[in-house]
């Protein structure tokens, strides 16, 4: 995660280079990059060190001593995601401290909206991470690897899958495009990088209902993770 | 230790042999090839290959076509540095009734200025470059810079009036708060077509803007002074 956190460094520090030769759009451009760069490492982080989260302490047996203590299987998976999640969240914030900082070195200060877009931002880490490890607690790393890279791309254009149903209503793909689209994670809610880098103002709803979906989405992918995971054979 | 040796020789002669070739090749390549910009994908590509961060894609195009112009700026001031002065000087100096008009100037002895404003290449360069400086204000409408810096190197590195002012247009409809597009607006229409009423109209409404800063106030009075209105005070606030 270190290592993580120095490329994101780096990535700054280029995304100012490159800034310079913007002709004075340089606030514009390094905010701009260095959410993208700070959310798109976050969530690798979640993806790959989540795939293989449960899959190694099954793998290597590991997982057997500690489920010989009195812990039921569902605090093993909900355990390793609170964990897992709080040491992602914690060098995604600390990324975006940096990114702050940065700013603030270049006369550019901070707004609400800047913090609120790191903020929910957060929470498509979180649910990526949630994902990665429901099916880590049930798949091998490769094929949990596809699913999860699947799923986040997917999500990320969840708003241009509302937009094709709309403008096509009788296409015979309605019925798979709408469940596909109920059940995706919408992680285009939590994009409002757009907003921090143009300074438009976002209210509590576009807060408050995104962090509620948030956690309700995070709470079923976990429920569908110790369901599956409860079954596993451990042997 | 030997094997160390040999180990870091071989990179080294690698590294050397890299360099030699990216050299050669440079060197066979058109220091000034914009093909390139003939496979910049569709915005709706690029929409998917930045997994919906449009403004950075916004970004990143913004950076190439500044590269662009810079490149295109350099390889032909490159030899003809006085012309470039003379032609700015004929540009100042001049007002050109149109678009048209501005294809009809007498550039006497400058004929190199005229090759290089009319030729295939020249209108190939412009007609990327509006391209470029249309997906950029495309996957970001709120960016304000590309849309009146592309149109100034529009107007005056390619002598393409009628897409500056197109692209300043589109500004317009998108960030109509913002004075700038409305100022360099009327320049252009003053300086290239000559159309002094539209100037001055153009820069009252700039100076009408909240943040426009207060010189362009004067520029506005100034302009409608010139274009034989001088009651312009009923317009400015």
């Amino acid at each position: 995660m270190l290592h993580m956190l120095g490329f994101a460094v780096a990535m700054l520090i280029l995304a100012w280079v490159v800034s310079i030769w913007s002709l004075g759009e340089q606030g514009k451009i390094i905010t701009d990059l260095g959410l993208t760069i700070t959310v798109l490492i976050g969530v690798i982080i979640a993806l790959f060190a989540g795939i293989v989260l449960v899959w190694n302490e099954v793998e290597h047996h590991t997982i057997l001593t500690t489920l010989a203590k009195p812990i039921a299987r569902w605090e093993f998976v909900v355990g390793k995601y609170l964990g897992f999640s709080t040491a992602v969240i914690a060098v995604y914030y600390g990324m975006s401290l940096f990114l702050i900082v940065f700013l603030t070195f270049f006369n550019i200060m901070p707004t609400w909206e800047l913090v609120w877009a790191i903020y929910l931002s957060s929470w498509e880490i979180l649910i990526i991470a949630a994902v990665a490890i429901m099916f880590s607690a049930f798949a091998s790393p490769s094929y949990s690897a596809m699913f999860s890279i699947s799923l986040f791309i997917i999500g990320r254009f969840s708003w241009d899958i509302r937009v094709f149903i709309e403008n096509n209503p009788k296409t015979i793909m309605r019925p798979v495009l709408e469940i596909v689209y109920t059940i995706i994670p919408h992680l285009s809610y939590f994009n409002k990088r757009y907003a921090a880098t143009h300074a438009i103002e976002i209210n509590w709803e576009q807060i408050f209902f995104p962090t509620l979906y948030g956690i309700v989405y995070c709470g079923l992918v976990l429920i569908i993770a110790v369901m599956a995971f409860k079954n596993r054979d451990l042997a | 230790m030997k094997a160390t040796l040999l180990k870091a020789f071989f990179i080294v002669i690698c590294l050397i042999l890299i360099v030699v070739l990216q050299n050669r090749i440079e060197a066979v390549e058109d220091d000034n090839d914009t093909t390139n910009l003939l496979y910049v994908p569709d915005i709706r590509v690029l929409h998917g290959l930045m997994l919906g961060d449009d403004a950075v894609a916004a970004d990143l195009l913004w950076l190439l076509s500044i590269f662009y112009m810079a490149s295109f700026h350099n390889h032909h001031a490159h030899g003809t540095e006085k012309n470039h002065i003379e032609h700015d000087k004929d540009v100042g100096e001049k007002k050109y009734d149109s678009a048209q008009s501005f294809h009809n100037i007498d550039f006497g002895e400058n004929i190199a200025v005229k090759k290089l404003l009319f030729s295939n290449e020249h209108r190939n360069d412009a007609i990327h470059l509006t391209k470029l400086l249309n997906m950029v204000t495309d996957l970001d409408s709120t960016f304000v810079t590309p849309y009146y810096e592309g149109a100034i190197n529009l107007g005056l590195e390619f002598g393409r009036i009628d897409e500056a002012i197109e692209l300043l247009n589109k500004g317009i409809r998108a960030v109509p708060e913002q004075w700038e597009m409305y100022y360099y607006s009327g320049f252009i229409k003053l300086f290239y077509l000559n159309d002094k009423s539209g100037a001055a109209d153009d820069m009252i409404k700039a100076a009408i803007r909240p943040n426009a800063p207060p010189n362009v106030v004067q520029q506005a009075a100034a302009f409608k002074v010139w274009a034989g209105t001088p009651r312009y005070g009923d317009r400015i606030p």
